[in-house]
């Protein structure tokens, strides 16, 4: 049974980082904004986007090395033809619901930002990928280089003490909703798939 | 320094999630969804239950089997005798249809008429009692909450440049 497969950013050692030339009255009055909630989820939806960014556009893992091609036997398949899979594009992408499943931990106490799989089906998925056997391959895409966790910290962190921009914007995100329809048909239509 | 006013970030952010061009390729996100898993033999488990789950389609019966065998020239894409997919001719999935309507994103299979005579919704009607298709699992609704976030960054960027 594979194990819970998680990221765990320590935000005081990346703050520390990009912050090392900052003083001590800084250092001070930015840390705690570590702590928010808001400040957490928003770094959090950061890194993943990061991560789905990079693992479906640029086809590389953490280290920005090349994912390892898909095996001969799953480029004849089936399903490898009905998701019109490309075999020169190893992006970790099928029906799309693993990456899609990344979330931040809501409720992640202290200075830690922990990304993870809402479901277990996504998390053995992932694991799978992380922790291929001899022999398969692995592809690890879970996860950020240091600078790029440090300039998402510093760019959610400067926006956070400048004024609450981003955690509006994020709010607007958070509680937008299109209203969607799948499967009741109604009479009428007339502008069809316009 | 630049100044931002986040009222007209909000202003446009609510017209944007209204944008017709946004919401019909909502529905034709939607549609490559569910017609691709229906391909790969995935059903719903419960089509009129808003967080269901997905389920393999139920097996064809033996007799089905021997008929699509007869008639295998007429097989659809991705079709073979023996699997279970929703598809003989193809003609119904392919009648999966988007509209925009009042705001909301509508899926269905259009009411067209087919080579057999039927119609594509009846036949999807009736297709359903046994072999649910025709809604989002929730990893699904994900996927697509995902790309209507990757849309409206779009939109927004290129309202504020």
């Amino acid at each position: 049974m594979p194990s819970k497969v998680q990221y765990k950013i320590d935000l005081p050692t990346v703050f520390d980082r990009v912050y090392s030339s900052k003083g001590a009255e800084f250092r001070s009055i930015a840390r705690p904004i570590l702590q928010n909630a808001d400040v957490k989820n928003s770094i959090g939806l950061r890194v993943i986007e990061k991560i789905i960014n990079r693992t479906q556009n640029d086809f590389v893992d953490k280290k920005n090395k090349p994912f390892a091609e898909y095996s001969e036997k799953y480029k004849k398949s089936l399903i490898f033809k009905i998701y019109g899979k490309s075999d020169k594009e190893v992006n970790l992408t099928l029906t799309g619901e693993m990456l899609a499943s990344m979330t931040p931990v809501a409720k992640s106490s202290g200075y830690q930002v922990i990304i993870e799989f809402v479901d277990s089906v996504n998390n053995d998925k992932a694991y799978y990928n992380i922790h291929r056997d001899k022999k398969k391959p692995a592809r690890d895409f879970f996860g950020l280089p240091q600078d790029e966790e440090e300039s998402i910290l510093k760019e959610v962190v400067d926006s956070a003490l400048s004024d609450e921009a981003l955690t509006s914007i994020d709010a607007l995100f958070n509680n937008a909703s299109i209203d969607t329809q799948v499967g009741e048909q109604s009479d009428g239509g007339d502008d069809g798939n316009n | 320094m630049a100044t931002i006013n986040f009222e007209d970030i909000e202003k446009k952010f609510n017209q944007a999630i209204k944008d017709p061009d946004l919401l019909r390729s909502i529905g034709d996100k939607i549609i490559d969804v569910v017609y691709k898993r229906v391909k790969a033999g995935g059903g719903v488990i419960d089509d009129t239950n808003p967080n269901t789950s997905g389920t393999n389609l139920e097996r064809l019966s033996d007799s089905y089997i021997k008929f699509r065998k007869k008639n295998a020239n007429k097989l659809g894409e991705f079709a073979s005798p023996s699997r279970s997919n929703l598809t003989f001719t193809g003609q119904m999935l392919n009648a999966l249809q988007s509209r925009v309507e009042n705001d909301k994103v509508i899926v269905f299979v259009n009411d067209s008429a087919r080579s057999d005579g039927k119609s594509n919704r009846d036949v999807a009607n009736h297709v359903r009692e046994t072999r649910p298709f025709l809604a989002l699992t929730l990893g699904e609704q994900r996927i697509v909450q995902q790309e209507i976030e990757k849309q409206l960054k779009i939109i927004l960027r290129d309202e504020f440049k």
